[in-house]
Parts: structure tokens; sequence; C-alpha cells
């Protein structure tokens, strides 16, 4: 593989990508008035500000590409600084946005001081918290020195980042080979093109040092939901420090799922789209809360990501769009359903707009899919077909259920869900979650149904990786959930009135 | 290690749950159900339990991330040590064992072909889309997989030359590599 791009240390990539990831995304932030620009909030919105700075950059790339620009390590440093300023001008004019940044007065005895008021959910938390730090690094460690394992992972996606590595632009004659048929050259290119990125900036196809940037990228989404959950959860006392001290060990609990680091260290683009949809669903579950628009383009942005991932991430969209429309147009104390869904539909749309580029490329080159889709919405064909059904559904309860693969986060997820609805604490976003997962479980369930290929192969190759972004869903729901029921009654609670006014509201503060 | 964990996890729920109702939370919020509809008793009954219910997703959650950090610990120790001295080129290529592929003709092959040419694998019953053309076309990436009349590169892959189907005027010399595994370019390459 020819050296080309800046050359420069592989760790010093990492860091450097990580870098180019993290502003533009972090001015997004800012500009969607999520975060306000004190040192505090930049630092816990920092891995939320990695994936929307993926989610972005990768995006603006595909676009840039399909148009026929081609891709280098500069090209990419303008994309991110032109996202960077495109954000951050705007967002520096509005008086607000720097109203919290002072200087740090720091003292020994103020800094005594703020360590004795803390509660013992901090301390608990920041112990689990240290633990994480710890156990992350050593999983960076390992992840850098691994080989590539997984068929997948190096027949489609890797194969896809080296050539996009190698020609800077889109290789037709590669993509509409029919030598190429096994690798799915309909799928998305965001994962490919976010490797070949990575290849650029350390200067060759160092495949084992990729695992890290799946491992920064995993640890982004975990920082995320740090960040997210914080939001969720109510201030008791006026303190938030008790919600740490069940996000901290939740979040633990992913980084700790063998299953997850396994999948993720394939190199496949299913734990990449669960990360995305982890943190696009906490963040529309707090829009569905307190009607900050900042949190619904939030969700936006991370949701684009994970429909230009892969096939199944369109549908998972799809999935979670549906029943978020659904939520605010069914929505109590609305004056206008349509009024009150508007928002949601806007960001529908857009989300649909940032898939198009490729959409439209593989149609011009007549690039088609494995998934007769258009079949598989004829009743005779699924009637035909309705023998798949059973197999697959028992196999995904399997899938789900069984306590060594999940830790049981699903039914962890069902549980609560089920008694949010019931109890009434939480209840939009309990609705939310119900209506997201269950579309999505029967997405997966007819992607089986309509398969060509062979059942039993099919499912044991691929049944635990389709049910990753249904998972992390899942995961979410807990988290977002137990937030709210351990403050039942106690904080702000679930608030069900009319939400429009609090859309352009600033940041709320992140103690 | 792994009970000293375990141990130390129940501790860890004791402490959490012991803050969480030191801050007010976890205790039950007074029922009101007696006052309401069926339906609304059904609800108001939940209600007060919710925040109980908050705490034992913390205490499983607690549970499982202490108990099995040292498990994670290990493995992740483990393949660092396992893989510390992992050359590169044979940490991408790892998987060929799976295969049971001939890595050492595709690195010969790899060696051969320069940026922008193209190949093609005889026989072309290796080209169903199987482990084998997968495997050869990933290891070749980024040179292009290609039919024979278009291609500068002819790589006879684990047949006798003399048994394979292909044009000998187009590729007249095959390199052998060794037995069933061979190389010929095109006559008149660029």
């Amino acid at each position: 593989m020819r050296l080309e791009g800046v050359p420069m240390r592989v760790d010093l990539a990492q860091f450097a990508i990580t870098l180019l990831y993290v502003l533009p995304g972090a001015a997004f932030l800012l500009f969607a008035r999520v975060i306000a620009a004190t040192p505090r909030q930049l630092f816990a919105a920092l891995g939320l500000a990695y994936l929307c700075g993926v989610a972005i950059v990768m995006l603006s790339a595909i676009l840039l590409l399909v148009i026929g620009v081609p891709m280098s390590a500069p090209v990419y440093l303008v994309i991110a600084l032109a996202l960077t300023a495109a954000f951050l001008v705007p967002a520096l004019r509005r008086p607000e946005t720097l109203v919290g940044w002072h200087p740090p007065r720091l003292s020994w005895k103020s800094f005594r001081e703020w360590l004795g008021a803390r509660t013992p959910a901090w301390w608990i938390a920041a112990l689990t918290l240290f633990v994480l730090g710890v156990m992350v690094l050593v999983g960076y460690m390992s992840a850098v020195k691994l080989p590539v394992v997984g068929w997948d992972g190096w027949s489609i996606w890797l194969r896809k980042g080296l050539v996009l590595f190698d020609s800077g632009s889109l290789p037709t004659e590669f993509f509409t080979s029919a030598k190429y048929d096994y690798m799915h050259a309909d799928y998305p290119i965001l994962l490919p093109l976010w490797e070949s990125a990575f290849f650029r900036f350390a200067g060759a196809a160092d495949v084992q040092a990729l695992h890290g940037q799946f491992w920064i990228m995993f640890v982004a989404g975990l920082w995320a939901g740090a960040f997210l959950a914080h939001r969720i959860a109510a201030a008791v006392d006026g303190s938030k420090e008790w919600a740490a001290a069940l996000w901290a060990p939740a979040l633990g609990l992913l980084l700790v799922t063998a299953t997850v680091r396994v999948q993720l260290m394939t190199m496949y683009a299913d734990i990449p789209l669960a990360i995305f949809a982890f943190a696009a669903v906490l963040a529309f579950s707090l829009w569905l809360a307190d009607g900050r628009s900042g949190y619904l383009w939030t969700g936006a942005v991370l949701l684009s990501a994970v429909a230009s991932l892969k096939n199944e991430g369109l549908t998972t969209a799809a999935a979670v769009l549906g029943a978020l429309v659904l939520i605010r147009f069914f929505a109590p104390g609305s004056s206008s359903r349509i009024q009150s869904a508007k928002p949601a539909l806007v960001a529908s749309a857009a989300v649909v707009i940032t898939t198009l580029p490729w959409r439209i490329w593989i149609k011009l080159q007549d690039i088609s899919g494995d998934l007769p889709v258009g079949q598989g919405l004829s009743p005779s064909f699924l009637w035909d077909h309705r023998s798949r059904v059973r197999p697959t559904w028992e196999a995904i309860i399997e899938q789900l259920t069984s306590p060594g693969i999940w830790n049981l986060i699903p039914a962890l997820a069902v549980g609560l869900i089920l008694f949010c609805l019931l109890a009434g604490v939480g209840r939009r976003v309990a609705a939310f979650y119900s209506i997201a997962l269950s579309v999505t479980l029967a997405v997966i369930v007819w992607a089986y149904w309509i398969s060509p290929y062979e059942l039993d192969w099919h499912l044991r190759t691929s049944v635990d990786r389709t049910v990753a972004g249904f998972v992390m869903i899942c995961a979410a729901a807990a988290l977002n959930l137990s937030l709210l029921l351990a403050s039942a009654g106690l904080g702000d609670g679930d608030k069900d009135d009319d939400l429009t006014s609090a859309a352009a509201d600033p940041p709320p503060p992140h103690d | 290690m792994t009970t000293l964990l375990q141990i130390f996890a129940v501790v860890m729920i004791g402490l959490t749950v012991g803050a969480w109702i030191a801050a007010g939370l976890g205790v039950p919020a007074p029922s009101t159900a007696d006052r309401l509809p069926w339906w609304r008793r059904f609800e108001g009954w939940l209600k007060p339990n919710a925040r109980g219910l908050g705490i034992a997703v913390a205490v499983v959650a607690t549970f499982f991330f202490w108990t099995q950090l040292w498990n994670y610990w290990v493995a992740r120790t483990g393949e660092r040590r396992a893989f510390a001295t992992l050359p590169s080129d044979v940490a991408r290529h790892q998987d060929a064992s799976i295969g049971k592929i001939n890595q050492p003709f595709l690195d010969f092959v790899r060696r051969k072909l320069k940026p922008g040419d193209t190949y093609a694998i005889a026989p072309s019953s290796i080209l169903n889309g199987g482990y084998q053309h997968q495997w050869i076309s990933y290891v070749l990436t980024p040179n292009l997989l290609v039919d024979p009349e278009d291609a500068d590169w002819l790589i006879v892959f684990k047949a006798d030359p003399e048994q394979v189907d292909y044009d000998d005027e187009s590729f007249p010399a095959l390199e052998m590599f060794e037995d069933k595994y061979a190389i010929g370019r095109r006559a008149d390459a660029r």
C-alpha cells in the first residue's frame, strides 16, 4: 500500500483524526444550543461531539465524492475546518454562547471545599469512572495490536476502505464489477470512507491501528451516553450527582459486555451503527421530554450516520423517526397534531436528504442490493415464505434473552418500558422506545423472511450482529427510563405539556 | 480475583443504594390509589414503587459491571500479549488460515502487481463468491479483478496450469511459485 497524505506516526494520527471530528462536532453542538461554551460542558460533550463530527464530516465527504471531488488528507482538513467555522460563527454571534466562559479560579482551598461538598453518590461514580477509564485505556492498548478477523470485516468493509484510500475517488469499475458481487456494493460507504480517512492521516493502511479508531468510536458512544443520561436525570435538591451512580456502572456494563467488544473488533458496521443509534435515541428522548430543538437536530445528525452506515441502518433510522413522528403527532396538549409533529417531520426529511447522494450514485451506476425489497412487500411472496418467520423469531429471541450474550439488556429494557407505560412515569418516552424497538425488531424479522439466502446459514452467520442496533436502543431505553423512574416525583419528572416554547432555549446547565 | 470482585460488587451495591436513599431517592412515594378509578388505581399502585425499580437497575448494572471486570481485564491483557509482536502484514492476512489459503503465494503475487495492474484468476471455478474468491481479491486489493481478456496478469490458483483452460497466446509464460500455483504476465502488457 503506497504512502500518501501527511506522513506521521500512527499514534499521532489517532489523535489528529479524532480532533478532526471533535472540532466540527463541538461547533455543531454549540450552534444547536445543546451545550454552552464553558470548559465543563465542552469536556462533558466530547463523546457526543466526536459522533456528530464523524457524521457531518463523513456525510459531507460522501457528497463530495459523489460529485467527483477526490478525497485526500488536506481535503478532509478543509471540510472539518469549514464545517467548524460554519457552525461556530453564528453560534458566537449569539450573546448567550459565551456567557458561561469564565477563566477558572483554581486554589487548593476552593478545591478542598468543592470536594467536601460532594455526595456519596458522586464518590461512587468517581470510583467507577476511574476504573472505567483504566479499562478504556487497556482496551485501546490491546485494540491497536489486533489482527483483522471476521469475514465481512475484510471482505465488505475493509476492502472498500482500502480501495477508497488508494483511489481517493469512487472507483466505478470496482463498485460495478460482477466479480465483486459478494461485497454488497450497494451498502452505504460511511464506514469504509471513515476507515480510509484514518489511513490517509496515518500515511499507510495500518489495519491494526484501525482497530483503535473503532475503539475510540465506541468510547465516544459511552461518553455521549454519559452526557445525555446526565441531561435526562432530574435534579434532586439541586444536584444530579445521584444519577452518575447509575449511568456510570450502566455504561461500564456495556464496556465489559464481551459480545460488544468482540463484534466491534471484527470491524463490521453493526456496532458502529448501534453506537450512533444509541446516542440518537437518547437525544430524541430528551427532545420529547423538554422540547429543545437542539436535541432533535443532534439526534437527526446521528441518525443520518446510522442510515449511511448500512442498509439495515436505513430501516433502523426509519423506525426511530416513525416513532418520533407518531409520538409527537399524538402528544397531548398540542393545539394542532400536524404542527406538533412538524419538527420531527422536518428532521426526518433532513435524514432522508443526507442519504440521497449515495442512493442516487448507486442508482446511476445500476447497482442494486441482494434483498428483494419489492417482492418483500407482496402478500403472496410473504405467504409463500411464511415458514421462515418462526425459526427467525426463535433465533432472535434466543440471542436477546441468553444471559451470556447481551447481559440481559433487552429483557431489562422491555420490563422498564412496560412498567413506565403502566405506571405513567415517562410514558411519552417509554412509548417512543416501545414503537421504535417494535418496528426495528419487525424489520429484522422481515429481512430474514424475504432474504434469498438459505435460512439456517443466514441466521447462523448474522443474527448475532443484526440485533446489535436493537440491543443498543434497548440499552438507551433502560438507561433513560431507569433514570426517570429513580427520581419519579422528586425532580422535574415527565412533562406532557406543550413543549414548543422551549425549542430555542439556551443550553441547560450541566453540573 | 473474580470472587474478590464479586464481594466488591456487593459492597458497591450497598454503597449505591445507601447513597441514593440518603439523597431521598428510592423511598416509595405515598400512594394515592384509594381515591382513583380502577385503572388509575393500578397506575397509582405502581407509581410509588417506581423509584425502587430505578434502584434495582442500578443494582443490576453495578453487579454486572464489577463482576465482569476481571474477565475483561484478563481478556484484554491476554490479547495485548498475544499480538504484541504480530507484524502488520501478518495482521492483515490473519484469516488466511481459516480458508487454508496459500498466503505465501498471494504475497508473492502482491509483490509482482504494480499499482493499477489488473489480474484474472484461473480456473474460473474459483470465482464462485466463496471464501477463496473473496480472500484472493481482498489480499490483492486495490488491484482490480477482471476477465482474462482484460487482465494484465493471470493467476493460476490451486490448479495444474496444464489442465487449466486459458489463452496461452496472451499469457505465454507462466512463472511457477510451487506446484499448482503460478502467475503469468500478458504478452502485450502495458
